[in-house]
């Protein structure tokens, strides 16, 4: 996809992106990025400057947890994995947007009536 | 560059948590880097570029190392270090405050001592003039107070028709016909009830 194509994550969306791909287990920051990547169509290129520190402050917040481990290219990696407040949290992040981008929408398209 | 290298980051290091513990989260988060540009490398290795050349792309991509490194070990310490510095904060503006306190604490003193000196001046003005304390103070008299121990007793009043002058806060005194020496010593007495210590009262009289 070329680089006009990409679209810059709004306020909150990398967090919600992050929540959302651990849903499916635990991963470590490079596959993070990578899944994040892929699933956007290319889209959205998660930056390391902007993805690691997101990471360690959801880590803080308690609705992620770290490890180290090995990856599948045999080395070693730290994955990240959701807690049961990160669900919680997912819930909540995931209603909220979709009422903001269903209202972002509205007007957008000329408002309800 | 290191978190730990800079004497800024020592510094909050000593208010945060252990430099040890500072140290620690850094080699955590250089660690998970490392491991983040080796599978970047591995990558692109697999997908068919040269090893050096895959190294120099997976440093280009990922950007700025130590600001990422450092964004980290912030967030990692989180709340630690806005108390820091509201720590930090609190105790520049609690020294400037006391500062200030004992800067005008001196004033004061200074000012004080200036006001004693020269009311112990005026009162060796009086004294110098031998004025005959044997004068008897009548209706319409012009007293003038000197204290050299408080400068609120520092006055001027005069004899009333009824024979009485107010010299707060002793109040309204009856001093008609009373000579200069036995009002000075009435006033001593009079307002003494007010001081904890000999208050030095001088009295000058003006008779038309």
């Amino acid at each position: 996809m070329p680089t006009s194509d990409r679209v810059d994550l709004p306020q909150g969306a990398l967090e919600l992106l992050i929540l959302r791909t651990l849903t499916r287990g635990q991963e470590h920051g490079y596959a993070i990025g990578q899944r994040i990547r892929e699933r956007s169509a290319e889209a959205l290129a998660v930056e390391e400057g902007s993805l690691y520190p997101a990471l360690h402050r959801m880590e803080r917040h308690g609705w992620i947890e770290a490890e180290w481990g090995t990856s599948d290219k045999g080395r070693r990696a730290k994955f990240y994995a959701l807690t049961a407040e990160g669900r919680r949290r997912l819930t909540d992040a995931k209603a909220s947007w979709q009422r903001m981008t269903r209202a972002v929408g509205l007007v957008l398209e000329g408002g309800a009536t | 560059m290191s978190f730990r290298g800079t004497s800024r980051a020592r510094a909050w290091a000593g208010l945060i948590g252990p430099a040890t513990e500072v140290d620690a989260i850094e080699r955590d988060v250089r660690a998970e880097l490392e491991a983040h540009l080796e599978h970047a490398i591995v990558d692109r290795v697999e997908s068919g570029l040269d090893p050096e050349s895959a190294r120099l792309e997976a440093h280009e991509v990922f950007g700025d190392y130590d600001g990422t490194v450092h964004a980290c070990v912030r967030q990692k310490l989180g709340g630690r270090l806005m108390w820091a510095k509201i720590h930090v904060a609190v105790t520049a503006v609690l020294l400037v405050g006391l500062g200030l306190t004992i800067h005008r604490s001196y004033a004061m003193q200074e000012q004080l001592q200036l006001e004693a000196q020269e009311a112990r001046a005026i009162a060796v003005e009086f004294a110098e003039r031998k004025e005959p304390r044997e004068i008897r103070l009548g209706v319409g008299d012009r007293i003038t107070v000197i204290s050299t121990y408080s400068q609120d007793l520092t006055q001027k009043t005069f004899v009333e028709q009824d024979g009485t002058a107010l010299f707060p806060p002793a109040g309204r005194l009856h001093v008609h016909g009373l000579t200069r020496g036995q009002l000075e010593e009435l006033l001593n007495e009079s307002f003494a009830a007010f001081y904890t210590a000999p208050v030095e009262v001088y009295v000058r009289v003006e008779q038309d």
